[in-house]
């Protein structure tokens, strides 16, 4: 029996993990990196972009997607993210917000869709239902319209209340 | 998938624009925002519901023109409506694709309508959901719902040998059926709820396409007991059964929000049995004309085939010419809700006895939903409404209506025909104080519903606002409690239609008061008066000029006593002499004899056939200036088989300037008689044996009959 063949990943904080090569080829970054290198070597392969804490998260969802393959997440969602998603997705989303995004950024980087995704949807669980005041609130955003402008804006974008 | 790196590519916020502060930096979603990419903000509105978007639109600047443009929007929008017809709803049995030429204004409106019909398929689906959930638990109402389906169709076998027209009848025996089916069908039922939830599944958003008078109809059926029309002109109506009745709903369209092809629009509920025929006609008229058919009497036919309208049975001269608006249909808006919006856009039609007896909540629940969107339609509505219950504009529109509507300044011109309509406007309009000013002009009656804060802005800056409206009306009985009345007030109420028994208790016993409404109305109940006036001399004297008739509760103490009171009430009001006849008859002659020998005196005789008047005078002798009292007699005569009845009457002397005529008196002679005797019979009979027969009956003058004759003599 041939052993499994595995990859070094190396964060920006400089901890390192090693990761069945298999399962993070679910991320195209280090696909696209591993096709240009030597296959017989085991391959150290530096994240720049992620902290340790993130890129353990991600090697955690790769490892259950990688035999699971992860359901597509409609877009718009319909309800609440957690009506979509599987329990182990709900459970791995149990994070504070700023894991959440380091999360969004590291899958964005690493090039895993389906992560992304998940994200994504979260945060836009997130966002169902608020105000335009509560959204500037939650992104930190200053309002930069006038009253009337925006006023004119959600008079234009009336009709989407039909959905 | 797009990819960039993220601090090269970082959203172009400007940060001091954008960050709030330190403090607002340090949220994680803040540093999405600050240090990643379009790409991934833009993945994650992907996943917001449409329903979002007009919030994201207004949050910032920058997103509203990355993401959020009106163009940004449709282009996602379309993306989940191509996704949503296409794969979900039809399963790609009915593809549907955007045209090419659609300009952007076509394409946003078809958008809506799009994501309007998404929505109502949505929402059946999750009904249906729902009712296989409850069917799964046995749940007997839905059991009863597929009853009555095979109720209707064992009907429809039974109904094909009926004849049209004998609806009514063969109503009655459906009836009668029916309830011999229903213990049948129960003693089914647990079979039946597993069949059901097999039937559902194989017929959920069928789609068939129907061509009817060269036009095509789209039935796309969502449940076994839900579907919907869509015709040509993209108009949908809504179906769905309840127990015995078939329900529709007529749910706008393409053409939605113009009125010229999609004249109404609500999600309320239409019951298409009501048993008024006349009503059902309206109901079968308003589909056709809705789905964009011509109204023709077949076509209504094929609409009840294919909405599967079984009992219902319209022959074709009740279709084309069926009495429906005399009287069947009153009270009934909730069965023809639409005939609102027919009465806003058409100016000559009346809708009152269909809103008659209607319960406000009712008619507002059946209002089209551009009521609460359109300024103009809202004002149509407060148009129309005078001719409905108006009460219902400010208790429930007013709730759900744009709030900007009611800060519109437009709304002062309805105040004028409803003074209702002011409780509803916005506090910003109430409390400004020339807006309020100018509405107290345009209607006085909106003083009622100020609230302390306004009244105490008006009474401070314009009392003699408030004077005003009194005196154009407001009653002072409706003003707010918070607010001192004085005397002033009360004389200015009722100047504006006040009355004794509308104005506070407290003035009632003020003469100012009681002249003021005297004067405006002489006939006003005295009673509540009564025991002010009774004993008091001057104000009794002071209240007989202006209501004589106080005199029957003024103490006869005081009026033997005070002559001048009497004399003050017969001059006022004739009848009272009735009173004091005995009195007054020796007064009279004497006057009279007075006046008849005065040297120079010049009498015009006037004769006059009245054969109206019940009673008619023989005498009446005019002059100016002499406060001359006469006594009031009847008589009666038989002249050539007609019977004559004369009266004259006891009454001060009033009236036109006869001496400016060249008279000193004016003596008239009106006879009433059917068959009107000739002037000569009037001057040589009548007129002289009544004269006889006066002088007869009552001790009268000699002297006055001498003169008349003599008089009468002269003439001739």
């Amino acid at each position: 029996m041939s052993e499994t063949k595995q990859v070094e990943l190396t964060s920006k904080d400089k901890v390192s993990f090693k990761v069945d090569r298999d399962v993070i080829l679910m991320s195209g970054l280090v696909k696209d990196m591993l096709e240009e290198g030597d296959e017989d070597e085991t391959p150290i392969i530096p994240i720049p972009n992620v902290d340790s804490k993130p890129l353990q998260k991600v090697i955690e969802y790769c490892q259950y997607h990688h035999k699971e393959p992860a359901q597509e997440i409609e877009k718009p969602l319909k309800g609440k993210i957690e009506d979509v998603i599987c329990d182990w997705d709900k459970k791995f989303l149990e994070i504070d917000q700023s894991l959440l995004i380091e999360l969004i950024m590291a899958a964005n980087y690493l090039n895993i869709k389906d992560l992304l995704d998940l994200t994504c949807a979260k945060v836009a669980s997130m966002i169902k239902g608020k105000s335009p005041e509560q959204i500037r609130e939650m992104f930190g955003i200053e309002n930069d319209f006038t009253p009337e402008e925006e006023a004119k804006i959600r008079e234009e974008n009336k009709w989407c209340e039909e959905a | 998938m797009k990819r960039t790196s993220s601090e090269d590519n970082s959203l172009s916020l400007s940060s001091s624009k954008k960050q709030k502060s330190n403090q607002l930096l340090e949220k994680p979603l803040n540093i999405l925002v600050c240090r990643y990419d379009p790409f991934v903000l833009g993945h994650i509105f992907k996943f917001c519901s449409p329903k979002d978007l007009p919030s994201l639109a207004v949050v910032c600047k920058d997103w509203h023109d990355l993401y959020f443009s009106r163009e940004k929007i449709i282009l996602l929008l379309k993306e989940w409506v191509d996704t949503l017809w296409n794969n979900k709803i039809c399963s790609g049995k009915l593809t549907w694709t955007w045209s090419v030429e659609c300009n952007p204004e076509n394409e946003y409106h078809s958008l809506a309508y799009w994501l309007r019909l998404l929505k109502v398929l949505k929402m059946d689906e999750e009904v249906n959901a729902m009712m296989v959930t409850d069917e799964q638990g046995k749940d007997e109402n839905d059991g009863d719902d597929e009853t009555e389906q095979n109720e209707e169709e064992h009907d429809d076998e039974e109904e094909e040998d009926e004849e049209e027209e004998e609806d009514e009848e063969d109503d009655q025996e459906d009836e009668g059926e029916d309830e011999e089916n229903d213990q049948d069908d129960k003693d089914e039922q647990d079979e039946e709820v597993k069949e059901i939830q097999i039937t559902r599944e194989k017929i959920s958003n069928c789609v068939e396409f129907i061509e009817m008078d060269n036009m095509k109809l789209c039935k796309i059926t969502t449940s076994s007991n839900r579907f919907l029309l869509v015709s040509n002109n993209g108009n949908i109506i809504r179906f769905q059964r309840k127990e015995k009745e078939l329900l529709c709903s007529f749910y706008g369209g393409l053409s939605y929000p113009s009125f010229e092809n999609c004249n109404y629009r609500s999600d309320y509920w239409v019951s298409l049995v009501p048993g008024d025929k006349g009503i059902l006609v309206l109901q079968l008229q308003q589909m056709v004309g809705y789905l964009g058919f011509d109204d023709e009497y077949l076509v209504a036919c094929n609409l009840i085939d294919i909405i599967g309208l079984k009992k219902a049975k319209v022959s074709n001269s009740k279709y084309t010419d069926y009495p429906w608006d005399q009287g069947e249909a009153e009270g009934k808006i909730g069965f023809v809700p639409w005939e609102i919006v027919k009465a806003c856009t058409t100016r000559d039609y009346d809708i009152s006895y269909l809103c008659h007896d209607v319960e406000s909540d009712d008619i507002c629940a059946c209002l089209d939903d551009r009521f609460f969107n359109s300024f103009d339609l809202f004002c149509k509505l407060i148009e129309v409404s005078t001719t409905i219950d108006t009460e219902f504009i400010s208790k429930n529109i007013s709730l759900k209506v744009d709030s900007e509507f009611l800060k519109n300044r437009g709304l002062l011109k309805y105040c004028r025909q409803e003074r209702k309509l002011f409780k509803i406007l916005d506090e910003s309009l109430r409390h400004d104080k020339e807006f309020l000013k100018e509405a107290l002009r345009v209607n006085p009656s909106i003083l009622k519903y100020l609230f302390k804060k306004e009244y105490k802005d008006i009474i401070g800056i314009d009392r003699e606002l408030i004077l005003d409206c009194l005196r154009r009306g407001f009653s002072i009985s409706e003003i707010d409690s918070s607010i001192e009345i004085d005397k002033e007030m009360v004389l200015a109420s009722i100047k504006g239609g006040d009355n004794i028994s509308t104005i506070p208790k407290e003035y009632i016993h003020s003469m100012d008061i009681i002249i003021a409404i005297l004067k405006k109305d002489p006939f006003t109940s005295l009673q509540k008066v009564s025991k002010f006036i009774s004993s008091n001399k001057d104000y009794a004297l002071e209240i007989v000029k202006y209501a004589p008739k106080a005199i029957r509760w003024i103490n006869m103490d005081i009026l033997t006593s005070h002559p001048e009171i009497q004399q003050e009430a017969i001059k006022n009001w004739f009848g009272a002499c009735s009173i004091f006849i005995k009195d007054y008859e020796e007064m009279s002659n004497k006057s009279l004899i007075e006046l008849l020998q005065r040297p120079g005196k010049k009498i015009k005789v006037s004769i006059t056939i009245d054969g109206t008047r019940k009673e008619s005078k023989i005498i009446e002798i005019t002059e100016k200036r002499l406060q001359t009292i006469f006594i009031i007699d009847r008589v009666s005569m038989t002249f050539m088989d007609c019977d004559y009845t004369y009266f004259y009457q006891l009454r001060q002397l009033f009236g036109q300037c006869i001496n400016e005529k060249g008279y000193n008196a004016k003596l008239c002679f009106t006879v009433k008689s059917s068959n009107g005797p000739s002037l000569d019979l009037l001057h040589e009979k009548i007129i002289p044996e009544t004269l006889e027969l006066l002088a007869k009956r009552r001790e009268f003058p000699s002297q006055f009959t001498d003169i008349i004759n003599s008089f009468l003599e002269s003439e001739k």
